[in-house]
């Protein structure tokens, strides 16, 4: 230490506070990661599951051997007919599209949120109203050593309906709007 | 008890946190930047509103795209602050937090891992001596540190034991990082989809990364070690960085890295670049 050094720390009646804070933020950690880990986790986790969500750091854990996409179609005049989704939503993340986490997909209110901003969304972009949607889960196997993901049989690609929609159907969102 | 405190409060020097609110500051301009393309897709937007746990602000609050305007632009504000520093930093970062939490919970669906691991290290930079000018030649509690190194050995350590645990074997052989090199968002870089099918690389890779992650909370207590456990974790990111597509985490993970150094180690480094400087100029006048 050199002489006339300018040092300070915590005043002293913050220092048995700012310790047990640390500690209580550890419990917090372990906690946290003890929810995803573990089997049987803590009943804490299992009761608020959301609390811990913002201590937990499961990242690329898991071996994923398939892409998973989303497309829909439209009922237009008695047809359907495809149509690109992702144009109807362009801001992306370097996760996807908004509703390209499979979370989202798993989330009934969200895909029926999803299904009817889309009949609003494709009447404004085609300028014919869809009377029904559907939205389906589209799985191939991912290909190692190549920027081409070729999708078809040989991928093992398979298609899953996740919702059809009635375009005339409301639905209630937050704050009792209705679309 | 007062011992242990007393080595606890110990002061440190404090020129690392300087370091760390000017990165603190670029890195976070260039995460919120992008997000006004957004505005009238997913932020202000009146047909794809959502609200459910943890973030309900949607039934309070539903944003016009010009509130999402005002909201984006007002920590841009904070940012302006915490850049300026001095007794403006610790508000700017609060107006920051305020900000850029309102835009991310009103959109309530993507908030990503750097999005809290931004939040983390601002809250760490909170508890640490950023509202002071003139740092490099004072020494400050470490109160922050340690809260910064608790958040950093749980996310390495958790993110680390939990590979090595669930998934252990695709792990060790490489396979699990090959998959995630050809993810359709994450993945798909040039760098990263050449090594997917090369298991020499993937395997090796793995092991640097399961070998850094898990050891982090053990090793970086170790002042010997903790200079060369950064430099790994630069090394990390950068790799991570060149071959996978994940926004701006790995530039969010390094902010905190100049007081995650220990700070005898960075006030070494830091005179023998003023020393550096100095010699050179003095070259130079002669």
């Amino acid at each position: 230490m050199t002489k006339g050094e300018d040092r300070r720390t915590t005043p002293r009646w913050l220092q048995l506070p700012g310790l047990l804070l640390l500690i209580a933020l550890a419990g917090y950690y372990w906690t946290a990661y003890r929810s995803v880990y573990s089997k049987t986790p803590p009943r804490i986790a299992v009761r608020n599951p959301y609390t811990f969500w913002f201590g937990t750091w499961k990242m690329f854990t898991m071996k994923e051997r398939y892409h998973v996409t989303m497309e829909a179609e439209a009922l237009v005049e008695g047809q359907w007919e495809s149509f690109d989704l992702d144009a109807l939503y362009p801001y992306r993340w370097e996760s996807g599209y908004r509703y390209s986490r499979s979370v989202f997909r798993r989330h009934g209110p969200r895909m029926r949120t999803l299904a009817n901003a889309t009949c609003g969304r494709y009447a404004d972009a085609h300028g014919t109203p869809p009377a029904m949607l559907r939205f389906h889960k589209i799985k191939w196997r991912k290909t190692l050593g190549s920027t081409k993901q070729p999708r078809g049989k040989k991928r093992r690609e398979s298609s899953t309906l996740l919702l059809e929609w009635d375009c005339n159907r409301g639905l209630d969102l937050p704050q009792g709007r209705v679309l | 008890m007062n011992n242990l405190l007393d080595r606890l409060y110990t002061p440190q020097w404090a020129g690392g946190w300087t370091a760390a609110r000017y990165l603190f500051v670029l890195v976070a301009f260039v995460t919120h930047l992008p997000r006004w393309r957004g505005i009238g897709d997913v932020y202000g937007v009146s047909d794809m509103v959502f609200s459910n746990p943890p973030f309900f602000l949607a039934d309070y609050w539903i944003f016009s795209p010009v509130t999402a305007w005002g909201v984006w632009a007002a920590a841009f504000v904070g940012l302006g602050m915490l850049l300026y520093g001095g007794k403006l930093a610790k508000p700017g970062m609060l107006v920051w937090l305020l900000f850029s939490w309102l835009l991310l919970a009103n959109e309530a669906l993507n908030i990503k891992a750097y999005d809290r691991l931004l939040t983390w290290t601002a809250w760490g930079l909170l508890l640490g001596p950023i509202g002071e000018r003139g740092l490099t030649a004072k020494h400050r509690s470490p109160y922050g540190r340690w809260f910064l190194l608790l958040v950093f050995c749980a996310l390495y350590g958790s993110t680390g034991w939990l590979k090595t645990l669930k998934e252990t074997e695709g792990w060790l052989n490489g396979e699990v990082l090959a998959y995630h090199l050809v993810h359709q968002h994450f993945g798909l870089q040039a760098v990263g989809v050449w090594l997917s099918d090369k298991p020499f690389f993937t395997t090796a890779m793995s092991w640097f990364t399961l070998a850094f992650e898990a050891a982090f909370p053990l090793l970086i207590w170790i002042r010997r070690v903790n200079p060369w456990l950064l430099l790994a974790g630069i090394g990390l990111h950068a790799g991570i960085y060149l071959t996978m597509n994940v926004g701006p985490f790995s530039f969010v993970a390094l902010i905190a890295y100049p007081v995650l150094l220990h700070p005898e180690t960075a006030r070494t480094l830091h005179e023998r670049w003023h020393r550096w400087r100095a010699a050179r100029r003095a070259k130079k006048a002669a």
